[in-house]
């Protein structure tokens, strides 16, 4: 699903954020991506969503090897990996329905799915009923299931968390993670970089830990393993 | 991929009302580029009909006789130079013959030639040309002949048009290249101000994998709708400025010359086109240029 083989890369300012990476997650497979800030978690993802070109090395996603492809086709690269951030990143003037619309009007879906499908997705991420909610009128917790729900609404293989549970207090970062985890189960593959230690330990799945832009640990069942 | 025209007009329309400051400010330099390139169109193509039918019309060369001249030089004359290449027909018209013609050509103040003692006048050979290609060739034989006093031909006056709108043309082209950059820097910057409002929405629409296409739309609707708004006001204010300057052509003094200038109908249909292109050009070019940093994500 996602393979990165012998992976550098090296920023202008001569930064090495990924030394040689040798990873690969396959399908329905839920891994945590922890390390210290600046170790290279976010150039990890940031090469899977082709943001950054990596240096050296291949890089595949569901099938696609993406170093070579073409900028015209990232787009359709981005369509098999749903993203969610920290901060959410909904529009504050659109509402919770039109939010999530919003992602499929811009693959010309037809407002017949559009009306069908997102009540389905509010259902999943449990906000049935608060499709005409503002961002600004719901919970931290209620706002990333909204992102979350964006972010699969057109079913992408991929679903890709960037610290989903930063901003949130742990009785609702534990709501969040049921949520991913519901979505796993159906078959997504889910890559999660977190700093949370306790979500970490408790989950009991693979680990991928970058020290450095090296892999140092990658365990099958891991531990979150730093003291922050 | 969906796009909605409605949709998308009302959106451009609230997000230029958001700026309106630079909308205004772009619309006026689109309406002020093309209003200079208008009136320098209009200059040229009048310039262009003055010229051609000139040209048509001055195809003869008039040769003023000396007052010494007889009436068996004059005839003599006249069938050396039916001789001539090019020459279709050599007219002679007397004294009294001009005099007549001034006096029809000068109409209503005619009346002023009434109190004349004698004819001042001289009796004249019209040579009517095959084509104005052979003035140069008639003219040089002319000249050599005796008993002309004086030769008057149009061709220089034909040729003088021709290269005063190769100058105006010329500048012309430069001052409207400079202005047209100038204004699409400025709808460059407007929609700038429209993009990083708008920088959130771009941001989620490329991690959602839209394409750039369907990003750029909205804001190509923009630039094109400001570069269209300047070339409707342009058009506007050329039509009203030509129309006041064809009606003063058209009164009695410059009579004359409004024969020749392109009727407002005729120049309005070449402006309208020619501003539209160039308005929503800008316009669209401006934009683009706009968004090209925001597109590599």
């Amino acid at each position: 699903m996602i393979e990165f083989s012998n992976v550098s890369k090296r920023y202008d300012n001569g930064v090495m954020a990924l030394n040689n990476v040798n990873v690969r997650i396959d399908k329905g497979e839920f891994v945590f991506l922890v390390g210290p800030s600046g170790a290279g978690k976010s150039t990890f993802i940031k090469a899977i969503l082709k943001e950054v070109n990596v240096t050296t090395g291949k890089v595949t996603v569901d099938d696609l090897l993406i170093n070579k492809m073409h900028r015209r086709k990232v787009p359709f690269l981005r369509r098999k990996v749903g993203v969610v951030f920290q901060d959410f990143r909904l529009l504050p003037n659109k509402t919770v329905y039109e939010n999530i619309a919003f992602a499929m009007e811009i693959l010309g879906t037809p407002q017949r799915n559009i009306r069908k499908q997102v009540p389905m997705i509010l259902a999943l991420v449990g906000l049935s009923g608060k499709g005409n909610f503002y961002p600004n009128q719901l919970s931290g917790g209620e706002q990333q299931r909204v992102s979350i729900a964006r972010s699969m609404i057109n079913n992408p293989p991929i679903l890709i968390a960037d610290e989903p549970t930063g901003n949130l207090d742990p009785d609702t970062s534990w709501e969040i993670m049921k949520v991913l985890r519901t979505i796993n189960r159906r078959g997504t593959t889910i890559l999660m970089a977190t700093h949370d230690r306790e979500i970490v330990d408790i989950m009991k799945k693979r680990v991928i830990a970058l020290e450095n832009g090296e892999v140092a640990r990658d365990d099958k069942v891991g531990v979150y393993g730093y003291d922050d | 991929m969906t796009i909605r025209p409605l949709f998308t007009l009302k959106e451009a329309i609230k997000s230029l009302w958001r700026n309106r400051l630079m909308s205004i400010a772009s619309v006026t330099s689109v309406a002020a580029t093309l209003i200079i390139l208008g009136i320098i169109f209009a200059i040229i193509i009048n310039i262009n009909s003055i010229a051609q039918s000139a040209k048509d019309q001055f195809d003869s060369i008039q040769a003023y006789m000396a007052e010494t001249a007889t009436a068996e030089d004059i005839q003599e004359l006249k069938s050396t130079i039916e001789g001539f290449e090019g020459v279709a027909e050599v007219v002679y018209e007397s004294k009294s013959d001009a005099l007549l013609n001034m006096k029809s050509s000068w109409k209503d103040n005619a009346y002023l030639l009434e109190g004349l003692e004698e004819n001042p006048l001289p009796s004249s050979l019209v040579v009517y040309l095959k084509d104005i290609y052979y003035s140069e060739s008639v003219l040089k034989q002319m000249q050599v002949l005796q008993g002309i006093e004086e030769i008057k031909s149009y061709q220089d006056i034909v040729e003088k048009l021709l290269a005063a709108t190769e100058v105006i043309r010329k500048t012309g082209m430069i001052v409207i290249f400079v202005l047209i950059g100038i204004s699409t820097f400025i709808i460059h910057n407007t929609i700038k101000l429209a993009v990083n409002a708008r920088q959130r929405e771009i941001n989620i629409m490329k991690y959602v994998g839209a394409t750039n296409w369907f990003i750029r739309w909205p804001f190509l609707t923009e630039g094109t709708l400001l570069g269209l708004m300047g070339a409707g006001i342009a058009a506007g204010m050329i039509r009203l400025g030509y129309d006041y300057i064809y009606e003063v052509l058209g009164s009695d003094f410059y009579a004359i010359i409004s024969v020749y200038v392109i009727r407002p109908e005729a120049l309005m249909s070449d402006i309208v086109f020619l501003f539209v292109v160039i308005g929503a050009g800008i316009g669209a070019l401006g934009s683009i240029w706009s968004m090209r940093k925001y597109l590599n994500v």
